[in-house]
């Protein structure tokens, strides 16, 4: 553990040392990381399954549905 | 603590909010298209392949990117395909690297809640339990209305309905419908049952974004859902200096989205067995910073951080001089 000295502040809390954080900050990173990878997978994925195209054709039509027409 | 001083020091020479001008920003850059608003026609360059990060229609006359939620929908309710991935890939880069920042800070629609709860009114406080309820609502909206309607109810082509965007999002009312509407007068003519609920649905999110903070992205916003799974691991973070926090409780009190930032830890019954910590990792949090200007200490701050001080489970009595 590192040693770390708190401040003689007035109302400073102490820190416990064996306290766990909630959620491990290396279990975040990774996390994170996991992902990201997954999602440049997914990316990945739907652009050879040709996605981006529908969302293409659906994005430069007025989406009449969206504003409340059709 | 340095953030924490430039931050005031800035304060001090600009009119405006360093939060309000990212917003502004980042609403134009969604919605740079200008000659769409004046023709009333909707922008067709390929950039529209591409998601915003926020919620902003793609019918918006401005917008030059796709909507996530709209776009999702597009190709979850195509006759090829029942899931998008290409989409969800995209939110889920976006949520992992900023999660519910974009809320607070690159969300166009985010902002115009934002401008209107500026406005000095008389705020209404709902209710604890039905708070909670309600902001459940957003992850059935997300479930219900965006993935499963669209990929499992189709018409006879095999080809479903936006179901969020056609009966809910109040976004495509107003990025997309009213400017469209005001300079084309062919749609004008069509509108009917749908254009009123809608504009009833909008009309009730922007006068309730009066005398409640944020009330479509407590409540409603499917989007806002997503990121939510990803603030807990999202690489943008918040952290607390625990050496500088004093317990105050400034940072809850002045947090528009109500989150419990210092939580007693389960399990505990008497107040020098009851630690708490700090919850810097909540869902509701969309990053608006309000706690970091409310903290007298300077002990709350937000960034890129391998390592924050986040998290820390504090003994209740505080003692000077202490080596861990």
């Amino acid at each position: 553990m590192e040693k770390a000295k708190v401040s003689g502040h007035k109302s400073a809390p102490e820190i416990l040392p064996q306290a766990a954080p909630p959620f491990g900050i290396r279990i975040k990173n990774l996390a994170a990381a996991c992902a990201l990878v997954l999602g440049a997978a997914f990316i990945v994925f739907g652009i050879m399954r040709g996605e981006q195209r529908i969302v293409l054709q659906k994005a430069i039509r007025i989406c009449l549905e969206c504003i409340g027409i059709g | 603590m340095k953030a924490y001083k430039r931050d005031k020091a800035r304060k001090k020479r600009l009119p405006f909010s360093s939060r309000t001008f990212i917003q502004t920003c980042a609403s134009i850059g969604s919605n740079a298209h200008i000659a769409g608003f004046i023709r009333g026609d909707i922008f067709k360059g390929s950039t529209k392949n591409v998601c915003v990060p926020g919620l902003n229609c793609y019918s918006c006359p401005g917008a030059v990117g796709s909507c996530p939620v709209g776009a999702f929908q597009a190709v979850a309710g195509s006759k090829k395909y029942d899931f998008s991935f290409y989409i969800s890939g995209i939110a889920i880069v976006f949520g992992a690297v900023f999660g519910r920042f974009i809320c607070g800070f690159l969300c166009p629609f985010g902002f115009v809640q934002d401008l209107l709860h500026k406005i000095k009114v008389k705020r209404i406080k709902v209710a604890a339990k039905l708070d909670f309820a309600l902001r459940l609502f957003k992850y059935a909206l997300l479930a219900v209305f965006v993935v499963l309607l669209p990929a499992l109810v189709h018409n006879a082509f095999g080809i479903s309905d936006p179901y969020f965007c056609k009966w809910v999002c109040p976004a495509g009312i107003f990025g997309g419908a009213l400017p469209l509407i005001a300079a084309n007068e062919g749609l004008r003519s069509s509108l009917g049952f749908l254009f009123g609920w809608k504009t009833l649905v909008l009309g009730a999110v922007l006068i309730f974004s009066l005398f409640i903070y944020r009330p479509f992205c407590k409540y409603l916003c499917p989007l806002g859902a997503f990121y939510a799974f990803f603030n807990k691991i999202s690489l943008y973070r918040m952290s607390v200096d625990t050496s500088l926090c004093t317990r105050c409780g400034a940072c809850q009190r002045e947090c528009p989205m109500q989150v419990p930032i210092i939580k007693p830890l389960k399990g505990s019954a008497r107040e020098e067995q009851n630690p708490r910590f700090f919850d810097v990792t909540s869902a509701e949090c969309i990053r608006c910073k309000a706690c970091q200007k409310a903290c007298p200490h300077g002990a709350i701050s937000f960034g890129f951080k391998k390592r924050p001080e986040a998290s820390v489970i504090l003994r209740s009595k505080p003692q000077a001089e202490t080596k861990v």
